[in-house]
């Protein structure tokens, strides 16, 4: 299938993913807006980095779809060297990275040609220990601490990871807890312990 | 009478205020609900109207950390050294916080009780007016403290903001200690006030997507709307010029920033300064004549001088608790148990915030050992490492200011109208200097008090250099050898020039100004209304 035909695939096969599947678990406000144009990045290399970078058993089926769904969105409404909050107590008015989504798609594609090369099989097709013994040598200078910006995030599977442990979400998952941070949700509750996210599954 | 074109480059009115934030706000709704008086209000910046866009900012500030407030500068109008950039109508209290404290009697005192600093002109029973009407203008929710560390002589206008799981839980270890925590007041509905929907949590409250928290521009539309006010956005004033063979202001000259030859005149009868602390000092340095050389309202030379604010002191604990941060992390708990300390030996006072936080238990890459962290090796590690909580606790001292604290005119560049752009340079006292190391010192001891009584270990604590809240530069006093302003704002120099909020400030005070601006602001529209 060509890259263009697997995007066209890709995309209308989105289309069918349960809407409730990804509304369920996320929040509001990790919702970026549509974009209309076909995503920047291959989205069956892209599942195939996720079963690596996510928690996969937790999240379920449709909860690694719905997060590689938001992903994919996220990076298609990206804005270059945007105009960043300036907050206070600062003079320096600071832009944004470039867009990532070039150099990440080139990464996919060259995880996906190293594999094809050293197995005769797509990135996807390798099994998960290959597929994450490639991906390690990517990140194999990454240091340590807190996770990058994932806009700044030096490879694709890093920005992924990145991405996807600052939503709300992640959050709730890491508490076990319906917190839904950032989520306009009213204020009666607040002094309620949130209830755990076993409820809801 | 309304405000007119007279003729061609010149408006008249009755007030001109310069400047739209917060305090302008303020001023210029109770002069049009107590007066007939034309008002005009020029802005340099943009005027950001945008109630039903701002999901749309909110989101991609949550995202992508872009500016949710995108204009809300100008690119050639900022000063050298630390200052917040917002320069549009509602000013920096577009994307505040909402956090409202009032200062306490001492803070108004300090020199008669402690024997340190300046005495203002005015003490707390004075302005406790001004901050209820403050409250009531702004929507405020809030509960009193105990009775003698929170003086108030009315309630709130609206029930407290409720304390999050997280925050009752660090009530409890915070009161472990003896010290008493209470509801932060915030300018955040908490029912439906003045037209405004309760607070929905959003969390965001630098963009506040529903106008639950209060912003100048409700005023100002709410002023547009009934025809009171007449509001000029984009309109740079380069300075205020005196009246031939007086000492009173006659007019602005303006700079529309859309037309490079649209330079106009305001005349008016008063004018108010409501430019903030670096702007309405840069205003008058600006406005130098042959009468006054070095700038209006600076016969004694105090303008842009005395610069204050204070200084932020902060504290991470690991607690014994189950938190859950996220619920809402904008919330706190407040004490002003060493905002009104009693007798001392030696001067130290501070205020006294808790929150939850996540500070040091965010996800990471790789573990202790150095191994990289995937999938659901990494949620596992941020689940163990978050298995208690962690308090943020910071205190706010006051800094005396020196008189060489102070904001010039030699910032070292110039705006694209040729005007030289202002230096800000913050200088404690010598008694402040002599002060820092103990007052530092005993806020870590109350940092240690808590986690010693509550439970926990410290995780990390330090102090900031910068002035949080600053103010100053025009400040109020009885004697014009040592002030710019009188109590209420109004120029030693020239008695129908005022200058009011911030930049009146004496001292810091030990928390959140923008209420206690805004209470100043009042008063002195109390007095610009008797003079009409």
């Amino acid at each position: 299938m060509s890259r263009t035909d697997r995007r066209t695939f890709l995309k209308n096969a989105a289309g069918v993913i349960p809407a409730a599947a990804v509304g369920a678990r996320l929040g509001d406000s990790d919702r970026p807006e549509e974009a209309d144009s076909a995503p920047i990045l291959d989205a069956a290399i892209l599942e195939a980095v996720a079963e690596i970078m996510l928690p996969t058993a937790t999240l379920g089926r449709a909860g690694v779809e719905g997060a590689l769904a938001d992903f994919q969105r996220w990076v298609d409404a990206f804005q270059p060297a945007a105009e960043l909050d300036h907050g206070y107590l600062t003079e320096q008015i600071r832009y944004g990275p470039p867009h990532p989504g070039p150099r990440w798609q080139a990464q996919l594609e060259a995880l996906d040609l190293e594999a094809r090369r050293r197995h005769d099989m797509s990135f996807a097709e390798v099994a998960l220990d290959v597929r994450r013994a490639l991906i390690e040598r990517e990140l194999r200078t990454e240091e340590g601490g807190g996770l990058p910006d994932p806009a700044r995030a030096d490879h694709v599977a890093l920005g992924l990871l990145a991405w996807f442990f600052r939503t709300s979400l992640a959050n709730d998952l890491c508490y076990d807890a319906r917190i839904g941070r950032q989520t306009c949700r009213g204020i009666d509750s607040l002094p309620e312990e949130p209830g755990r996210l076993e409820a809801d599954r | 009478m309304s405000a007119v074109l007279r003729q061609i480059r010149t408006i008249e009115t009755d007030v001109c205020i310069v400047g739209a934030g917060i305090t302008s706000a303020m001023v210029a709704e109770k002069l049009a609900e107590e007066t007939d008086a034309a008002i005009l209000v020029l802005e340099a910046g943009n005027r950001i109207f945008n109630l039903g866009d701002r999901f749309g900012h909110r989101e991609r500030y949550i995202q992508y950390g872009e500016n949710p407030w995108p204009d809300d500068h100008i690119r050639d109008q900022y000063a050298e050294g630390i200052q917040s950039r917002s320069m549009l109508v509602g000013g920096l209290a577009m994307h505040w916080g909402g956090v409202v404290p009032r200062f306490t009697p001492e803070d108004f005192r300090q020199r008669s009780i402690y024997g340190v600093g300046t005495d203002w002109p005015i003490d707390y029973d004075e302005l406790e007016p001004f901050y209820q009407e403050a409250e009531e203008r702004m929507g405020v929710g809030g509960e009193p403290g105990p009775g003698d560390l929170d003086l108030r002589s009315k309630p709130y206008p609206m029930r407290p903001m409720p304390l999050s799981w997280n925050l009752v839980q660090l009530k409890e270890w915070g009161e472990k200690s003896g010290i008493p925590f209470w509801t932060n007041p915030v300018a955040k509905t908490t029912e439906p006030y003045d037209g405004r929907a309760p607070c929905q949590r959003c969390d965001t409250c630098n963009i506040c997507p529903t106008g639950a928290k209060y912003s100048p521009d409700f005023t100002f539309l709410r002023l547009l709307e009934r025809g009171r006010i007449e509001l000029r956005s984009r309109q740079l004033v380069r300075r205020l010029e005196l009246e031939t063979g007086s000492d009173r202001i006659v007019e602005a000259v303006v700079q529309d920033r859309d037309d490079p030859d649209g330079a106009y005149r305001v005349r008016a009868r008063t004018f108010v300064v409501a430019a903030g602390y670096t702007w309405s000092s840069h205003l008058l340095l600006l406005s130098r004549s042959a009468r006054y050389p070095d700038g209006l309202a600076n016969r004694t030379g105090n303008v842009g001088r005395w610069i204050t604010g204070h200084r932020p002191v902060s504290g991470f604990a690991e607690v014994p608790l189950k938190l859950y941060p996220g619920m809402y992390g904008g919330h706190s708990l407040l004490s002003k148990a060493f905002q009104r300390p009693g007798p001392l030996d030696r001067y130290v006072r501070h205020d006294l915030r808790l929150w939850d936080s996540s500070f040091g238990r965010g996800p990471r890459l790789r573990n202790d050992d150095g191994d990289l962290l995937l999938g659901e090796d990494l949620l596992s590690d941020w689940r163990a490492r978050t298995r208690t909580g962690v308090a943020r606790m910071r205190g706010y001292y006051d800094v005396i200011p020196d008189r060489e604290s102070r904001i010039t005119l030699e910032g070292g560049h110039e705006n694209g109208w040729g005007d030289p752009m202002p230096s800000i340079r913050f200088v404690d006292a010598p008694e402040s200097v002599d002060l820092r190391e103990h007052t530092e010192q005993s806020i870590y001891g109350v940092f240690d008090r808590l986690v010693g009584a509550g439970g926990g270990r410290m995780l990390s604590r330090g102090a900031s250099n910068a002035y949080d809240h600053p103010g100053g530069g025009c400040r109020m006093g009885d004697d014009p050898a040592t002030s710019v302003v009188d109590s209420y704002g109004r120029t030693h120099d020239h008695e129908n020039l005022f200058v009011v909020g911030a930049p009146t400030l004496v001292s810091g005070g030990c928390a959140n100004g923008t209420l206690t601006f805004s209470a100043l602001s009042l008063r002195s529209a109390g007095e610009i209304v008797r003079g009409l």
